[in-house]
């Protein structure tokens, strides 16, 4: 059997350039179904949230929030810090648990 | 042969780094050829030792790229500290590399290593649960040390890494693989040795009656903390007030040695 030539061994390459850390890429937007609206920055807000009756909400919050709705406060946080989480919060409380 | 140390807890700021930094110049100062592995993006031993790479040109090109064998030499940066110390340096970007895939991304550390000409690697690993970079260093590593604080979080830091490198030593079992490193003990480091306060008390009394008190612990001395403020060896003369942490350390790795050779 022939020999084999010897391994050679590659040189070091620089690592892949990436956004800094903690960098949100903006998302394309889905295909948005007639129940959806989009601000002027371009932020699709989910409007099928639902709320059985007779549930606390701010208690089943993160349960029956869609992934819409997640990745929507996950880019407003990072965006805009948490204050405005806590506002969105406070506005779906407000307007939901009412119902 | 090169022997491979990791310096892992994974609670943060317990002397981790600390400890991975003081071990490694130890090792210089004895005349080994000594490589500290900075895996932490935080790179917090980088900074210390005041060494900038290329752009690019850190740990994170080896957690990147699908054969980094033989990588860890060509990137290692020389130190101003001793002609025997180098660093392979970490960047905040490594976090990238953070994510598991199905690439075989745990082994890479271990196959840039291969083939290095240090005597001694220390790996300042991440205080993390597990992850591609607790993997990396694990797979990489004959041993682990502990480095904690003589405080809760410190030890429940050892309980973690312990449980961690116990499921990775059965998975390793499991494939078949003897790459499972030893667990050595812990460095108690920064311990108060005037008056011992209780809950330090409690914690070196946890190590010890659990046989991983690693011996000496090192006293804690200001002196240290201002020496990483300048990004300087505390071993230097205008350091005086740190010899018993130099000599705390030399004798820890006189144990480390010791117990490496009696192990086989």
């Amino acid at each position: 059997m022939a020999d084999l030539s010897p391994r050679k061994r590659t040189a070091p390459q620089p690592a892949p350039e990436e956004p800094p850390i903690g960098h949100v890429q903006p998302e394309t937007p889905p295909k948005t179904p007639d129940a959806q609206t989009q601000t002027e920055s371009g932020l699709i807000i989910p409007q099928d949230l639902h709320v059985p009756h007779g549930t606390s909400f701010s208690v089943m919050k993160t349960l029956r929030m869609t992934e819409e709705h997640s990745n929507l406060l996950a880019e407003l946080k990072f965006r805009t810090g948490t204050r405005i989480q806590e506002a969105v919060w406070y506005a779906l409380e407000q307007t939901y648990g009412k119902k | 042969m090169t022997l491979v140390l990791v310096s892992w807890n994974e609670t943060g700021g317990v002397g981790k780094t600390t400890t991975a930094v003081s071990l490694a110049m130890t090792g210089a100062l004895r005349g080994l050829r000594t490589m500290i592995v900075d895996l932490d993006p935080r790179s917090a031993a980088t900074k210390w030792l005041g060494v900038v790479p290329e752009q690019g040109m850190h740990v994170g090109a080896i957690l990147a790229h699908p054969d980094p064998t033989g990588w860890a030499d060509d990137l290692a940066l020389p130190t101003s500290w001793h002609e025997n110390l180098f660093i392979l340096p970490s960047d905040r970007s490594v976090a990238h590399r953070e994510a598991e895939k199905p690439d075989g991304g745990e082994v890479r550390l271990r196959a840039a290593l291969s083939g290095t000409t240090a005597d001694l690697v220390v790996i300042d690993a991440p205080n993390r649960q597990g992850g591609l970079l607790a993997l990396n260093a694990l797979m990489a590593s004959d041993a682990v040390v502990y480095a904690a604080t003589a405080t809760e979080d410190g030890v429940d830091g050892i309980e973690g890494a312990s449980e961690t490198l116990r499921a990775f030593a059965r998975s390793q079992q499991l494939r078949g693989s003897t790459i499972i490193p030893r667990e050595l003990g812990a460095i108690m480091t920064a311990v108060s040795d005037t008056v011992v306060p209780k809950v330090e008390r409690r914690s070196l009394d946890y190590v010890i009656e659990n046989d991983l008190a690693l011996t000496p612990f090192v006293p804690k001395r200001e002196a240290v903390r201002q020496a990483r403020v300048r990004g300087e060896w505390y071993g230097g003369a205008e350091y005086d007030r740190a010899d018993v942490v130099v000599n705390a350390y030399d004798a820890l790795l006189t144990t480390i040695f010791e117990r490496m050779t009696n192990h086989g």
